[in-house]
């Protein structure tokens, strides 16, 4: 069977309608977005951020003083979050420590923030008429922490080397920074996370070289344990009512202990070769 | 000389927008103007076309602030390739006006941008930048919706008197008067948009040839029908 086709004349009219009617929706759509573009990032003047009306979280100082570091050395990665009135959603230590870095480092902090002006997330409602939307904000806030890409902690890494942060384990050198903690506290994640993405970046020969991996420090490091064990048990009060076993341990302790301090002091030796 | 800019658009994919943007401006460069193709595409079809090496820098590198050189097609000819770095965050960011603050600088009669069908963001650098536009449909009721968001875009922004586009026509392409929906396009469009001029380019293999082959229209066939058609598209542009 043929199948009778419209009138094309008719067809087109239809789309030219349609087109106006999708037109309403691109503006809306347009709208919309100029609206969330708007909410993003705008600066607001530190003094007119108001605090919250009760804090859910007392502020930690040592948390304070690490971000204030970290925001000398890396800047306010992530803005912090206000309603539409200036009341702070979100980063209460953030907001402590730029304040602490204004009266530390005051050159610094007039570099970062020219004019006194603070980046900010601004979000469209007001925190007192809706207590539980601000609640919800600020649970995301804490808890989006890990959408950091891999590239961009690697870049702000990279960054933190540059001003002679280094990425060995342990305590750092006199004159230098751990930069593990520092990203970590810039970011908002576990040093741990921060070490695994950087480790993966590098590459996995560099994941597990630390010196407890060296089968020589490793040993030393447990014979020392034994040995301070000894010394301790050795140390014990004796008491009358032992055992048959309990003492001949307890004879053998001195000798058991003479070898380990040999031992050790051979190991000490080879790595000083 | 009088500057022009022209933006080819269509919102719609496949209609003939490349074909009329490099056409037009082969003919353009034929009659003595120093002509730049700014290919808005991320596809990168204009220089393919012309064939120019679509891979080479291009408008994303103009966008992001720097000076990137166009790549000489003929004497009078020049091509700025698209590409996938046009989809880039910091392009999607900026300021529709930027393309048109971009070209201010540089030394050519005449430019025409390609726009890519569908990335809103893209083709509104292209028709900000533009004086005039070329609003692309063939004749199906798809190619007519795109045409038409055009076409309603353009007015609203002349109408808020923003900067942009102050003239535009429409370009039926591919017009194969054997087929029933293609002789009632023109009638249907004049019926719709009585105010707009409109020009018609007929199906012509010759068109698809010379991209296929990536040779410039006026060197390929300048006698062949669609570049006839073009030549009164041409005038247009040039003397309104």
């Amino acid at each position: 069977m043929v199948r009778r086709r419209k009138d094309s004349g008719a067809l087109l009219a239809e789309a030219t309608k349609v087109a106006d009617a999708i037109h309403q929706q691109d503006r809306a759509a347009e709208a919309k977005m100029e609206q969330e573009v708007r909410a993003q990032r705008t600066l607001m003047p530190i003094d007119t951020i108001q605090p919250r009306a009760f804090d859910s979280r007392p502020l930690r100082e040592k948390h304070v003083a690490e971000l204030a570091e970290s925001i000398a050395a890396l800047g306010l990665i992530e803005p912090l979050v206000i309603d539409r009135n200036g009341v702070l959603l979100a980063g209460g230590h953030r907001l402590a420590a730029i304040q602490a870095l204004k009266e530390i480092h005051t050159a610094i902090y007039q570099q970062l923030f020219p004019g006194d002006r603070i980046p900010v997330r601004v979000m469209d409602f007001d925190a007192e008429a809706e207590p539980e939307r601000s609640l919800q904000v600020e649970l995301a806030e804490n808890e989006k922490r890990q959408n950091y890409t891999r590239d961009q902690i690697e870049q702000l890494a990279d960054r933190l080397r540059s001003l002679n942060y280094k990425d060995t384990r342990g305590r750092p050198k006199e004159g230098e920074k751990a930069l593990g903690p520092a990203l970590a506290v810039a970011i908002g994640v576990s040093t741990r996370y921060v070490r695994k993405v950087l480790s993966e970046k590098a590459g996995s020969e560099q994941l597990s070289e630390n010196r407890n991996s060296d089968p020589i420090f490793r040993e030393i490091k447990l014979l020392k344990k034994v040995e301070l064990a000894l010394l301790d048990l050795s140390k014990v009060e004796n008491s009358k009512d032992r055992t048959t076993n309990e003492q001949a341990l307890m004879k053998a302790i001195p000798g058991f202990l003479k070898k380990i301090q040999s031992c050790l002091r051979e190991k000490a030796k080879t790595i000083d070769l | 000389m009088t500057r022009h800019s022209v933006a080819v658009a269509a919102r719609k994919g496949g209609v003939g927008k490349t074909t009329v943007a490099c056409g037009l401006a082969s003919i353009l460069a034929d009659r003595g103007d120093r002509v730049l193709v700014v290919d808005l595409d991320p596809q990168s079809n204009a220089a393919y076309v012309l064939g120019s090496d679509p891979t080479a820098s291009g408008t994303a590198d103009l966008l992001s602030g720097n000076s990137p050189t166009p790549l000489q097609v003929s004497s009078n000819l020049f091509v700025l390739p698209g590409g996938p770095d046009l989809t880039g965050h910091n392009i999607q960011s900026l300021d529709p006006e930027d393309l048109a603050d971009a070209i201010a600088q540089l030394d050519y009669d005449i430019f025409i941008f390609d726009c890519p069908p569908g990335v809103e963001y893209l083709e509104r650098l292209g028709l900000v930048a533009a004086d005039t536009a070329l609003v692309c449909t063939d004749a199906h009721p798809l190619a007519v919706m795109g045409a038409g968001r055009v076409l309603n875009e353009l007015k609203l922004r002349a109408q808020k008197k923003r900067r942009g586009a102050k003239s535009w026509s429409l370009v039926l392409t591919r017009i194969d008067l054997r087929r029933a929906m293609d002789q009632t396009l023109d009638r249907q469009l004049a019926e719709a948009y009585p105010t707009i001029e409109r020009f018609i380019v007929h199906q012509d293999s010759a068109l698809a040839w010379a991209s296929a082959e990536r040779i410039p229209l006026m060197q390929y066939d300048p006698k062949c029908k669609g570049a006839a058609d073009l030549q009164a598209v041409a005038d247009w542009v040039t003397h309104g």
